[in-house]
């Protein structure tokens, strides 16, 4: 069995291979997968957290700001997603990880509060291990929470890690989520993100990819509330033979709504990456700004990139922009840091810890960001 | 008698198959100043580059010895290793990377040793003082955001940061109010007079050089050396233009 994940808003040339990213052989993780234990700190007044079954799980998500599921078609139209709540890697993933049979975790903002200090969630994966874990962040009305969710595991660990997390922002809820993947480098990684903002919601998403070998990350941000707002910045690295294949979707639906996507890769060796990155105005979203921007730095005439940027429009009163960087370091950036008694090599180290520090500066935690200068220093 | 520090000779350099420089040769002792002037297009920035090591510009004939070392065909990482620096018109943006941790690897590599950081912060506090530069700059993106003003000015703190033996100024003044380019012109005589450090500064104005003791003064027109003289020669150009020398440039490629 395969899991198609990641799918193209809209199709594009098939002979591309950008369509859709594929699992292959999920029939063995679906047998061997389990729940795994997560860590949470820092839970203040105001914020829960507890384990619920399916059915709670899914009343939550149906009483969020309203999506409205839309049916597959190929062909001249989009190909929209189906899933009553969207998320990044799709509904095969979501059905997968439903298949499982596994909690949710729920952590929650009570309408109102908001705790200054970040709430610290961390998963710990054992070598070989073959574990989900899937969870619901729910902000309620004018609340506001920062969570920082990293996973780790063994430098030269090998196995499955499969991570679900479905967003709800109540009008007016703010959440600065940052998610770090510091896994052994034999590790299969998918990291999911449907996200549903209310009016004025604002979610600031941090991500950095740093382990892992073949990895898989969607998001899909639906802003369904006027005026919400939604600002990313990924940051991967993808090393020897690994992949990483990405989707992020920014569904513009209610008026004057802001999405800012950033990001930034280093790709070592032979390694792989597809990203897909959609800003998706619809109907109603007049007033609205999207932008997107892509850096990559390849440090490897074996490595392989593609690149997918995709504005959608169905209304004419948008803005919508793309930028992008791809390929080995400028002549006039190596000329400039040659000036300065830095070699090529040396300028080439800096530049992948620069890619990385602009999402990890972001991450407000100091431990968290000195252990991933740490995982930078063992793995690069 | 003076250190010989630069010695250019006959320099012939390329871009693309087009000949930018003819038969150049300069010569800067340790200590002092030189100010190198001339029309637009003239090859000064050319001339800045080749000697700093920039690959795009070929060297097809002639030689740079700096410091008792052909040069000529080491990189630039190891010609600034060597003490030599330039200061560029248009300094660079890199995101993600603060102008403190780009200092701090510059001054690793040159010396091949861990730097005292608490040292480093202090001089780099002292030396950003000097410039009326803001603190936080430090640690923002290495010229991300900065005006023009604001990007010489970390250029300038660079010069005095690295203490090169030899620094190659390239237009540091254009585009800058009255107000920067007399607190650059601050920085740039610090490292003249207190860190006795030699100078070639490329320039269209004057401005600049109000405050600096000029030792030469060479004139570049068409790729090629015109004349060199004293400091007075400045302000010679700044009352009459290049005029002559354009004439007597002319003159000599007809014959």
């Amino acid at each position: 069995m395969n899991i198609t994940v990641n799918r193209l808003p809209d199709l594009t040339w098939n002979r591309l291979g950008m369509n859709y990213g594929v699992i292959r052989d999920a029939d063995n993780l679906l047998r061997q997968a389990a729940g795994i234990d997560t860590t949470q700190e820092g839970l203040e007044a105001g914020v829960s957290y507890r384990r619920i079954g399916r059915e709670e799980a899914q009343r939550i998500l149906d009483a969020a700001p309203a999506q409205v599921p839309e049916k597959i078609v190929a062909g001249k139209l989009p190909i929209y997603h189906a899933q009553r709540f969207a998320t990044g890697l799709g509904g095969d993933y979501d059905a997968f990880v439903a298949g499982l049979g596994l909690d949710t975790e729920l952590l929650e903002v009570a309408a109102g509060e908001r705790p200054e200090a970040p709430v610290l969630w961390h998963v710990d994966f054992y070598d070989s291990s073959c574990a989900v874990t899937q969870q619901i962040i729910h902000v309620g009305k004018n609340a506001s929470l920062t969570l920082i969710m990293d996973y780790s595991s063994a430098p030269e660990a090998c196995g499955f890690a499969g991570i679900s997390t479905k967003v709800i922002l109540e009008d007016g809820a703010r959440l600065h989520l940052s998610k770090v993947q510091m896994l052994g480098r034999g590790y299969l990684h998918t990291d999911d993100l449907g996200a549903s903002l209310g009016a004025g919601a604002d979610l600031i998403f941090n991500q950095l990819e740093l382990g892992g070998e073949d990895v898989y990350v969607g998001a899909q941000v639906e802003q369904i509330g006027d005026k919400s707002r939604f600002t990313s910045r990924l940051a991967y690295l993808t090393r020897k033979k690994g992949s990483i294949d990405i989707t992020y979707n920014a569904v513009q639906r209610g008026r004057k709504t802001e999405s800012d996507m950033s990001f930034d890769g280093v790709l070592y060796d032979s390694a792989k990456k597809i990203w897909r990155g959609t800003i998706d105005f619809r109907n109603g979203s007049a007033g609205s700004v999207g932008h997107e921007n892509e850096n990559v730095l390849m440090l490897s005439e074996d490595a392989e990139n593609k690149s997918m940027p995709l504005i959608l429009c169905e209304e004419e009163d948008v803005e919508g922009q793309h930028g992008s960087s791809i390929g080995r370091l400028a002549d006039d950036i190596l000329f400039y840091f040659g000036t300065r008694g830095i070699d090529e090599r040396a300028a080439e180290e800096m530049m992948v810890d620069a890619r990385i520090g602009t999402v990890t500066r972001e991450i407000p935690d100091a431990g968290v960001r000195e252990r991933i200068g740490s995982f930078l220093q063992r793995t690069v | 008698m003076a250190e010989q520090l630069l010695q250019v000779r006959n320099l012939n350099v390329s871009v693309e198959d087009t000949e930018l420089l003819h038969g150049v040769s300069l010569d800067v002792n340790a200590g002092e100043t030189h100010v190198l002037m001339g029309p637009n297009g003239a090859g000064k920035s050319t001339l800045g580059y080749t000697l700093m090591g920039n690959p795009a510009y070929h060297v097809t004939g002639g030689s740079i010895v700096f410091d008792g070392e052909d040069i000529t065909g080491l990189s630039a990482d190891k010609r600034a290793q060597r003490g030599m620096f330039l200061s560029f018109q248009t300094p660079l943006e890199v995101p993600g990377l603060t102008l403190s941790a780009f200092l701090l690897s510059a001054m690793r590599q040159k010396t091949g040793k861990p730097v005292k950081i608490f040292a480093f912060q202090k001089e780099l506090e002292e030396t950003m003082r000097l410039l009326h530069m803001d603190p936080s700059f430090a640690e923002r993106d290495l010229n991300v955001g900065l005006s023009g003003g604001e990007k010489k000015k970390a250029e300038i703190l660079q010069l005095l940061m690295l203490r090169p033996k030899f620094a190659i100024l390239d237009e540091t003044d254009s585009g800058l109010d009255v107000d920067a380019v007399r607190t650059v012109s601050a920085g740039i005589e610090e490292y003249q007079k207190k860190r006795g450090g030699a100078l070639l500064v490329i320039t269209h104005s004057t401005r600049i050089l109000e405050a600096l003791s000029v030792d030469y003064t060479h004139v570049l027109v068409k790729g090629r050396l015109v004349y060199t003289g004293g400091p007075e020669l400045v302000d010679d150009i700044n009352e009459h233009g290049f005029e002559r020398f354009e004439a007597a440039s002319a003159a000599e490629k007809k014959q």
